[in-house]
């Protein structure tokens, strides 16, 4: 009964802090953290993130949340539930625009057009993205994936308007084009290669070169503020991660299928060996990546759906990824 | 009124009461103006001042202007808005159609015949507890992403509604009415138009309103989880893709007016007309 | 709240054995619909005539929720459960706490009730759901969000009734009671509340329900691990129709419970207590 009545009260007090979150913007907690609150995604490097404790070599912990989508985990950014999240494309665009001093941009998270991919039912007889003109294809609307299969049919001539675009949740993609739901699919790693490796669709058109599409890891402000040493950690393990991968991707795979399979799918570890090649990550943010964003924010300028086309540079703090360099393990 | 009007004192009074009427009249006009207006101006002030964030809560009038553009041949795609409140207006009229004749025939079958009565209460009794929008995962399976999972979501909405109403309307008509009409020497279609009819109808219309409700909430989360392309549910949830906030109030706002307009205007007219038509009012 | 009720078996008159006995019978009665449907239903699917896998038939349905709760780590089945109850329960709660007050004083100050209520009757029709996306961006994933929308689904009904209740109390009745002395704590427990009770019952009931069926919604939208809702809506990712379902029948169980029993009971504690011997004496 009392337990009841607690809980009953810390809801009530969780809805008055919202309450107040609501007006002042929630911040985080105090001084001298040795707790990160991550933020990924359901793609390799974050299944592999999760699968093992990365940053245990450096005192540090990590309460980590995975999220369906990068939309997912930027709406709980915002929100303050947790420090670090990763974005790329037109919603870091959107938050750049209208949040410029609400983070930093402190490292990069993957990048490569290879990681998206367009599956159809192995059955299926299109080949080419002219065969699905007039078809249902289901996307992420929202997702970076979406923003370069954009490019994509720019540079044949075609828009999104040629296509019935169903909006709809990664995970469901899959099963939606085995079940003829949709006529095709645009997903991101390691959904394509789980579906050609499970057998339920074929993927016809890799987004390799048509750009980068980069994703950038993102800290707020005020907690990279209060927490520098925390935020070079982190980045830290990133590049031990990196170096893990390049070496073993092999065991990569296998360390990220065994992280999927604990969520009730089974994953053939050679599938996410896959997917860990169709992508690269090099974590140092470069001016190219970030060259990347002022295309898009140009056109979403022009669409009326932000103000002015965001500095990116001045939200870059490359001082946390030297700092990593020399903390790292693997580095040295 | 002026021939009425015979001594000063008399006139006096009764144009004090007039005008008092009046300005109350005034009043029942211009209270709902001001009481949604202030809360509005200062939200817009909180925002422009900077005292609220201006990303999450932008203000009023930028939110209308989000709308006005996606009004008009600058929206995306163009002319959004009326494609999205026309999507959601068909689903809800072909889900409603539906469910009244669905309704309508089981509500009779149980009231009207014992084995109706047998077999769809109990069975009526055990899917009713089921949230409407727990069904939408195993629709989305059947029909996939289509509105016929939308329209579906509606029908189950509004059905258990008019079932009951249907039933209560003819429980009133007590079994005496009908031997009264038929002693009387009515015919069948007679008893059924002159009898059955306007007993039921006003029933019926407290059902579709309350059912109204229902579907409407349940069609706009509906249009959240089953996103489609159209449809005023979806286009606050794609809207939260993109971060597009003022957007996502505009679709809020939009939901709300049409809402009470769907179940005041629209549905208490016509309840307003079958009560002056047949005088019977429903108390629930 | 809006059920078709069973036939009562009126048997005072007779013995207490053929009154039992009638209501035993009233009981076949609704129950033997439901095993004859749900045994067509399992031989049209073992039949074939539906596919098994978009309609499983209720005996995987119900091995699935067993193995959900005996063969998985931590009882899967149960965690889902609790979340959920938790999450509707406390929204119900906080929304009761809001509720109840502004109720009364929106019933009691005509002033106040003008010019309030058309806000009210603005976001009356408003699906909380649809506030979603508002709190998604505000307070992140989680239970925050999903609470403040089952807050949102369970507030206006009981605010609603409860202002309808303190109205419907004809104002003499206050003044008869105030003129005669009785001090404000009185008139408060002794008129209000009992007068008011039938329709804020009336009002808990249907903000629980609202709550309940929120919550369904807010989980598939903002849930990030437990809930019933969560629990549908992740399944559907792996076309596991047999989950789906068993989260459907628990939310229909969880539902009907809510409705008729806990506050058929809370009712008749607490109506009877001030009711009952008015019925006596008339």
């Amino acid at each position: 009964m009392s337990g009841l009545t607690r809980r009953t009260l810390s809801a009530g007090g969780m809805l008055a802090a919202a309450a107040l979150a609501l007006g002042i913007g929630a911040g985080s907690a105090a001084a001298e953290t040795d707790t990160i609150r991550i933020g990924v995604q359901a793609v390799p490097p974050d299944e592999l993130y999760l699968a093992r404790d990365w940053l245990e070599p450096y005192g540090l912990k990590g309460k980590i949340t995975q999220f369906s989508s990068g939309g997912d985990m930027l709406q709980s950014f915002l929100a303050g539930q947790i420090d670090v999240a990763n974005g790329g494309s037109a919603r870091l665009v959107t938050v750049a625009a209208n949040q410029p001093d609400l983070f930093y941009i402190v490292s990069t998270h993957q990048f490569g057009g290879d990681r998206y991919g367009v599956i159809v039912a192995p059955d299926a007889p299109y080949k080419t993205i002219e065969d699905l003109k007039g078809k249902k294809i289901g996307a992420v609307t929202g997702s970076g994936t979406f923003a370069t299969f954009g490019v994509y049919l720019d540079q044949h001539g075609l828009s999104a308007n040629d296509f019935g675009i169903v909006n709809m949740k990664v995970q469901e993609i899959s099963t939606a084009v085995q079940q003829g739901i949709i006529d095709a699919g645009l997903a991101w790693e390691p959904h394509v290669a789980i579906a050609e490796a499970s057998g339920r669709a074929k993927r016809i058109i890799s987004l390799k070169g048509v750009n980068a599409s980069p994703n950038f890891y993102l800290v707020r402000r005020d907690f990279a503020d209060e927490n520098p040493e925390a935020v070079a950690k982190f980045i830290a393990s990133l590049l031990d991660l990196t170096a893990f991968v390049e070496a073993h991707p092999d065991q990569a795979g296998e360390l990220a299928a065994g992280q999927v399979s604990k969520s009730g799918v089974e994953v053939d570890p050679k599938a996410l060996e896959t997917a860990f090649t169709r992508l690269s990550f090099d974590r140092k943010v470069t001016d190219d990546l970030l060259a990347e964003l002022v295309p898009i924010a140009e056109s979403m300028k022009n669409d009326n759906r932000i103000k002015e086309v965001p500095d990116f540079a001045s939200l870059v703090r490359g001082e946390y990824y030297e700092k990593a360099l020399t903390l790292s393990k693997a580095g040295q | 009124m002026t021939d009425i009007a015979s001594s000063p004192a008399c006139t006096a009074s009764r144009r004090a009461f007039l005008t008092r009427r009046n300005r109350e009249k005034w009043m029942a006009w211009l209270r709902p103006v001001i009481s949604i207006s202030v809360p509005l101006l200062i939200w817009e002030l909180a925002s422009r001042l900077g005292w609220i964030n201006s990303f999450l809560f932008p203000p009023p009038s930028q939110i209308l202007t989000a709308l006005w553009v996606q009004a008009g041949p600058q929206g995306r795609p163009p002319y959004a808005i009326f494609y999205h409140v026309f999507a959601s207006m068909m689903r809800i009229v072909i889900g409603v159609g539906l469910a009244l004749v669905v309704g309508t025939v089981v509500g009779m079958l149980i009231a009207l015949t014992a084995w109706g009565r047998a077999i769809f209460r109990p069975i009526i009794s055990a899917i009713m507890p089921v949230p409407t929008l727990a069904w939408t995962p195993v629709l989305l399976l059947v029909f996939g992403i289509d509105n016929r999972t939308t329209i579906t979501v509606v029908l189950i909405a509004t059905s258990f509604e008019i079932i009951y109403n249907v039933v209560a309307g003819l429980d009133m008509l007590s079994k005496r009415v009908f031997w009264v009409a038929r002693s009387m020497g009515a015919s069948h279609t007679q008893t059924f138009f002159k009898v059955i009819v306007p007993g039921v109808l006003p029933y019926l219309i407290t059902g579709l309103r309350i059912g109204i409700g229902f579907a409407w909430r349940a069609l706009i989360a509906a249009e959240m989880l089953a996103a489609s392309s159209y449809g005023l549910g979806f286009m606050i949830f794609d809207a939260a893709e993109y971060f597009n906030i003022d957007i996502i109030f505009g679709g809020i706002m939009l939901i709300a007016i049409l809402g009470l307009l769907l179940e005041n205007v629209v549905l208490g007219r016509l309840e307003a007309a079958t009560i002056k038509r047949w005088g019977v009012q429903v108390e629930r | 709240m809006t059920d078709i009720q069973i036939e009562r078996a009126d048997g005072r008159a007779s013995a207490l054995a053929a009154g039992s006995a009638r209501r035993l019978l009233a009981g076949i009665r609704f129950v033997a619909p439901v095993f004859g449907m749900l045994l067509v239903w399992e031989l049209v699917v073992r039949a074939g005539l539906v596919d098994g896998r978009v309609l499983p038939p209720p005996s995987l349905i119900a091995a699935r929720g067993f193995e959900m709760v005996f063969d998985t780590e931590h009882a899967v089945l149960l965690q889902h459960i609790g979340h959920s109850l938790y999450r509707a329960v406390a929204a119900f709660a906080i929304a009761v706490v809001v509720a109840l007050p502004l109720g009364f004083w929106l019933g009691l100050n005509r002033t106040a009730y003008n010019w309030i209520s058309p806000i009210l009757s603005v976001l009356l029709p408003l699906p909380a759901v649809a506030w979603t996306p508002i709190f998604l961006v505000t307070l992140g994933h989680g239970d925050a969000t999903i609470i403040s929308v089952c807050f949102l689904g369970a507030v206006f009904p009981v605010l609603y009734s409860t202002i309808q209740g303190v109205r419907a109390i004809p104002p003499h009745t206050i003044w008869v009671v105030r003129s005669m002395g009785a001090p404000r704590h009185a008139i408060f427990t002794k008129v209000l509340v009992p007068a008011s009770l039938p329709t804020v019952m009336t009002g808990f009931k249907l903000g629980l329900a609202h709550s309940w069926r929120t919550l369904v919604a807010a989980e598939m939208l903002a849930a990030l691990s437990y809930g019933l809702g969560y629990m549908i809506f992740a399944a559907r990712q792996y076309m596991d129709t047999q989950t789906m379902f068993v989260g459907i029948v628990l939310l229909a169980m969880l539902g009907f419970i809510f409705e008729h029993f806990l506050f058929g009971t809370v009712e008749r504690a607490t109506i009877r207590r001030w009711y009952a011997h008015h019925r006596k004496g008339g």
